[in-house]
């Protein structure tokens, strides 16, 4: 069976090694970006199974990539991440739900919660991405 | 034409004082941003147009590079040559900004040359061969064709004797005449709600092209008083207007820090700040500028005199250093207009992040204008930033009419049309 490929991404290095290096660990392709642009181009570049997106990241945030997520990858799975800032006054998970959002995560995340919603991925899914 | 150039500016030689002005656009490229590229045809224009109503017979002009225009007068004295370029740079400001400050560098050649020794005298002559070379008249022109009388013999001074001189600054009141006014919508976006707007005042002369953030400053303590006065007297006539027709919104107001500092021009800001009726002003939020370097005791001072607004703001440069400046004023927030500088992301998220929590734990409120971004606009929100304006909030309007709902969604809205 082929490995599924995973993009996360987010723009704190710390998270993005932590969890390239567990799910690399469980044999999966992980590709990693530090903001929305760096997002796109991986999608435009390489097969994805499955997206990990945070909200907070400099140049494109995560919002705004999921609606061009949603546009241009209609079927990809999209999973966005936020602790919401530090204030946590706005709830900017809700508003990603909103726009389409396939699972919402509230930091703190550990690596076995991504496993969880990769390993519950269909397999049909792997091949219904379409580049819009 | 090659004859009348030669004349006024020999190929071999040096040539008199006052012969030669260069007038360098660096200041206006620089002012004019993103949109010297659109603009820089249509300066070049009125560069033109001005020159040639001052110059007169034999007089040549040309234009060298992107950014050089150099005159080359065939029989005017230096003072009259500095005149005569000032009369110059006042028109182009004027038609260009609505002011007639000389944003621009002219250098008038005030001691004779000999142009071998100078490098940049050198560019000069290289740019009229060119010019000469392609023989026609866009680039060198003589304001007439009439032949030029025989130059008296040039002095034989030495390269090092030349020394440029900058004119000095004029300055021209600004008035309500002279100014229009666009609107830019405050979010705030605990409230999720747009209930003031920030009066930005657009010279006249700038109709037709999009506004940029920034606030329209001037450069003089008078000059700036003159701005303040007619932005407030603009916006107090547009809340009584809106009120007349049942709308109300809040109106933010610019004012320089030196219109309250100092006596004189306080007491000229102060006939017109008098006669509102503090009804009124329960609608004016005043936005104070130009605060580097303004200490606490300073602000405690001055800030009551503008107790009857509803609020006072402090914008700051994003270089400022807050530290408790603003502890026991009558001070609302304090924030930054965001600036357009080789800053990354990163480093303008991190400006925030500060701003935001010196705010937070000194009791104030902060806000940031001129968000370029929903990114920046997220990370500010995420800091604790309350108010927040700029392009990626809602555009500037025309008519600010009504307070209106604004989400986190708003924020995406043409997006998600486009999508």
């Amino acid at each position: 069976m082929t490995a599924r490929t995973v993009l996360i991404a987010d723009d704190d290095k710390l998270i993005l090694s932590s969890f390239r290096y567990a799910l690399a660990q469980r044999g999966y392709n992980v590709l990693v970006a530090a903001d929305g642009i760096q997002a796109m181009r991986q999608l435009e570049e390489t097969h994805v199974d499955i997206v990990f997106l945070d909200i907070l990241m400099p140049q494109k945030e995560g919002l705004e990539t999921l609606l061009e997520l949603r546009r241009r990858f209609p079927g990809m799975p999209v999973h966005v991440m936020s602790g919401g800032g530090t204030k946590s006054k706005h709830d900017f998970l809700a508003v990603a739900q909103k726009f389409g959002a396939t699972g919402i995560l509230r930091k703190p995340i550990t690596p076995a919660d991504l496993v969880k919603i990769i390993e519950a991925l269909p397999l049909a899914s792997v091949s219904d991405q379409k580049i819009a | 034409m090659t004859s009348d150039v030669r004349r006024v500016f020999p190929s071999r030689g040096s040539i008199a004082a006052g012969k030669l002005t260069v007038f360098g656009l660096e200041t206006i490229r620089e002012r004019m941003g993103t949109r010297w590229d659109i603009l820089s045809a249509q300066v070049d224009t009125l560069f033109e147009a001005a020159i040639r109503r001052f110059l007169q017979a034999g007089d040549v002009f040309f234009k060298t590079g992107e950014l050089t225009f150099v005159l080359l007068f065939r029989d005017l004295s230096l003072q009259d040559a500095q005149l005569t370029c000032t009369a110059i740079a006042k028109d182009v400001c004027n038609r260009l900004y609505g002011e007639q400050t000389l944003a621009m560098a002219v250098r008038n050649l005030v001691g004779p040359v000999d142009r071998e020794y100078l490098p940049a005298y050198k560019n000069i002559e290289f740019g009229i061969d060119e010019a000469l070379e392609r023989g026609g008249t866009e680039t060198l022109i003589c304001a007439d064709n009439a032949p030029a009388p025989v130059m008296p013999p040039p002095p034989t001074a030495r390269g090092r004797e030349l020394s440029f001189t900058q004119l000095p600054r004029t300055r021209v009141p600004w008035s309500e005449d002279s100014l229009t006014f666009g609107y830019r919508p405050i979010w705030d976006c605990t409230l999720k709600a747009v209930l003031t707007y920030l009066c930005q005042p657009i010279p006249k002369s700038h109709l037709g092209v999009t506004a940029t953030p920034g606030f329209c400053t001037a450069s003089e303590d008078e000059e700036r008083a003159c701005l303040d006065r007619a932005v407030l007297a603009h916006a107090v006539k547009r809340i009584s207007q809106m009120r007349v027709e049942g709308a109300r919104v809040l109106l933010a107001v610019p004012l320089h820090f030196t219109t309250l500092a100092r006596q004189r021009i306080w007491a000229d800001f102060n006939k017109l700040y008098a006669t509102i009726s503090h009804d009124i002003l329960r609608d004016v939020i005043f936005v104070i500028l130009d605060l580097e370097g303004v200490p606490n005791i300073r602000l405690i001072q001055e800030l009551p005199k503008l107790a009857a607004a509803r609020h006072i703001l402090c914008a700051l440069d994003h270089n400022d250093r807050i530290g408790e400046r603003f502890a026991n004023t009558n001070v609302h927030a304090f924030g930054l207009e965001f600036p357009e500088t080789g800053l990354n992301d990163a480093e303008l998220n991190g400006c925030i992040k500060s701003l935001a929590l010196d705010a937070e734990e000194r009791g104030f409120q902060s806000f940031v204008l001129g968000i370029q971004s929903t990114s920046r606009a997220l990370n500010a929100m995420a800091a604790g930033v309350r108010y927040l304006e700029g392009p990626a909030i809602h555009a500037p309007v025309a008519d600010p009419r009504f307070a209106f709902v604004h989400g986190i969604e708003d924020l995406y809205a043409p997006r998600a049309a486009q999508g």
